[in-house]
């Protein structure tokens, strides 16, 4: 359609025609006076059309029945909820369909009663995207929790293995025993031996279930350096296997974090993984991992420090970029999850050059709001 | 002492149970906590060991470091390492360097004392032909050269005269020399004079 400028009525017909966004205008009953194609086809009023109908009819329970009322208290008190600025309400289309748009409502002053227009915007993708990328984003976390599962599943395995090795021997010579009329405090002795063994491998898989758990993120006081010390089993394989020594300084004064439990030993343990494969990975003669908590003001920082090559200044602003990775067999997500889990939790994690030239990632948490 | 059943792993319950189970079967046995143990060992005392039982995964040194340090000593004993399911990569690597097998934690006990004694039959077979070709060497040890060289000889199926015509004397003289070869190696023909020397190792088959 060509324009003519020189007649305004088609000037408009045309601008609101061309305009993606639905923009309709009302009058101060509520009812339509004009929409464009635009709004048409967002509420599926192409067929029906919307000239005469009255506003609400475009808005869901229980919003429409109180929509009457509101343009009347706006009239009289100048109370305005949306009128001169915008927000994200529900639309409700012709087939009832609820659709998520934002609305921005302006007053149009004439010389008999004031009309209103409204601009709509549709936000059903946006929305939809918002719902993926949560759903990515939790499934991420816990890929990020398998990957980290997978990584310790030796270790978890020798850990459950150990005792039942036990259990299955101690057992197996019970029975060889009791064919040749035993002693039986020997054997009693034996039976106290199984049953320790059950216990231990029983409080690994305790451990363990912690770890493998999905779901929503939750808040509660959580004391991090028991956190810790419930993950030395985890490390404790990977550890020993490289000759590793362990340096752990806890404070005992350390007051609770508001936190995920399970998200912030995820995060540990990534950050003491990382530091163990970074020493694993270099010739470096000392060969230490160091856990640190301390309170900070108001913060609680936990800190884990390797006696490794450190990050090549060069790489460390992508350190925690989503699928950034120097590792051969990495995904590059280990660091970006735990960056948002930080995040979430109203804290960050930074990486700053250890002293002696090794690597520091220090996780910074609010401490539980006091009172 | 003989047939001692050795365990090495890190793990007490590990160890106090194995013990208890090969002795329900009457080995006698020994354990250590640690590789680094075994190797400070003397020769000697290597020697007392008929099967080692040997985590893969230890503090320190680990098993694979150990059956490398072995290798080097006089050990006899065959190596049977216990693993757990992630260390199955490992152990193929073990055996590769000559380990009897390999068995995953949990033990099947079956599996364990059939391995076990499988080890302690081949340990004494390993000490009969050590002894023997320490015999035979012995008997070596007594021959001049020219007989040694005679005796190589006649165990590569060569005559006399070849023998003579290599060594630059009279076939006569080999006459002589095989003789007091036969005698002093301790055999009354060529066949048991290269089954002397094969069994001890010194001809190929």
């Amino acid at each position: 359609m060509t324009l003519d400028t020189n007649k305004p009525q088609d000037h408009l017909d045309a601008l609101l025609k061309a305009a993606v966004d639905g923009i309709m205008v009302i009058d101060h009953r509520g009812t339509i006076q004009r929409a464009n194609d635009a709004a048409l086809r967002l509420f599926d009023y192409q067929d029906a059309g919307l000239v005469g109908k009255n506003i609400s009819r475009l808005m869901p329970e229980p919003e429409a029945s109180a929509h009457d009322g509101y343009i009347e208290k706006y009239l009289k008190t100048g109370e305005a909820g949306i009128i001169g600025i915008g927000r994200q309400v529900t639309g409700r289309r012709r087939d009832g369909q609820r659709i998520p748009i934002y609305l921005s409502v302006g007053q149009i002053d004439t010389t008999e009663q004031p009309q209103f227009i409204g601009v709509v915007r549709d936000l059903s993708t946006e929305e939809r995207i918002r719902t993926e990328m949560r759903e990515l984003e939790k499934q991420l976390t816990h890929a990020g929790r398998l990957v980290t599962l997978g990584e310790m599943s030796a270790g978890i395995a020798h850990e459950i293995n150990q005792p039942l090795t036990a259990i299955a021997a101690f057992a197996n010579a019970a029975q060889r025993m009791l064919g040749r009329n035993a002693d039986p405090v020997e054997l009693k002795d034996i039976c106290q031996q199984i049953s320790d063994q059950a216990h231990r491998a029983g409080e690994v898989v305790n451990k363990l279930r912690l770890l493998s758990r999905r779901g929503q993120s939750k808040r509660e006081p959580t004391d991090i350096n028991e956190i810790i010390r419930n993950i030395l089993l985890l490390i404790e394989y990977n550890r020993n296997r490289s000759d590793i020594r362990l340096e752990l300084s806890l404070d005992n004064t350390l007051p609770a974090a508001f936190a995920d439990p399970v998200q912030i030993q995820q995060v540990v343990l990534n950050l003491v993984n990382n530091a163990i494969e970074a020493l694993n990975t270099s010739n470096t003669r000392q060969r230490v991992v160091a856990i640190e908590t301390r309170r900070v003001g108001d913060r609680l920082h936990i800190s884990v420090t390797d006696t490794g090559p450190g990050v090549p200044d060069e790489l460390v602003p992508r350190l925690f970029e989503p699928f950034f990775t120097t590792k051969e067999t990495g995904f590059g997500l280990g660091l970006s999850i735990c960056q948002s889990i930080a995040q979430a939790h109203g804290g960050h994690l930074y990486y700053q050059p250890a002293d002696g030239g090794g690597s520091q990632f220090v996780l910074d948490l609010p401490q539980t709001a006091v009172g | 002492m003989m047939d001692q059943v050795w365990v090495v792993d890190d793990d007490q319950a590990v160890r106090d149970s194995l013990r208890l189970l090969l002795q329900s079967e009457g080995y006698r046995v020994a354990v250590f906590a640690d590789a680094v143990s075994v190797t400070r060992l003397t020769d000697r005392q290597l020697a007392d060991c008929a099967c080692l039982l040997l985590d893969i995964r230890l503090p320190g040194m680990d098993g694979m470091g150990l059956q490398l340090a072995l290798a080097e000593t006089a050990f006899l004993a065959p190596i049977v390492f216990i693993t757990g399911h992630g260390d199955v990569p490992l152990a193929v690597q073990a055996m590769q360097r000559g380990a009897l097998d390999f068995l995953t934690k949990p033990l099947k006990d079956h599996e364990l004392l059939e391995k076990v004694a499988q080890a302690v039959a081949i340990h004494r077979q390993r000490q009969t032909e050590l002894q023997s070709r320490q015999q035979v060497q012995a008997l070596i040890e007594e021959l001049t050269n020219r007989e040694r060289q005679v005796m190589f000889g006649i165990s590569a199926g060569l005559a006399n005269k070849q023998i003579a015509a290599e060594l630059d004397i009279s076939p006569r003289t080999v006459e002589i020399y095989r003789a007091r070869v036969m005698e002093k190696m301790q055999v009354d023909s060529v066949a048991a004079l290269v089954r002397t020397l094969t069994g001890a190792g010194l001809l190929d088959q």
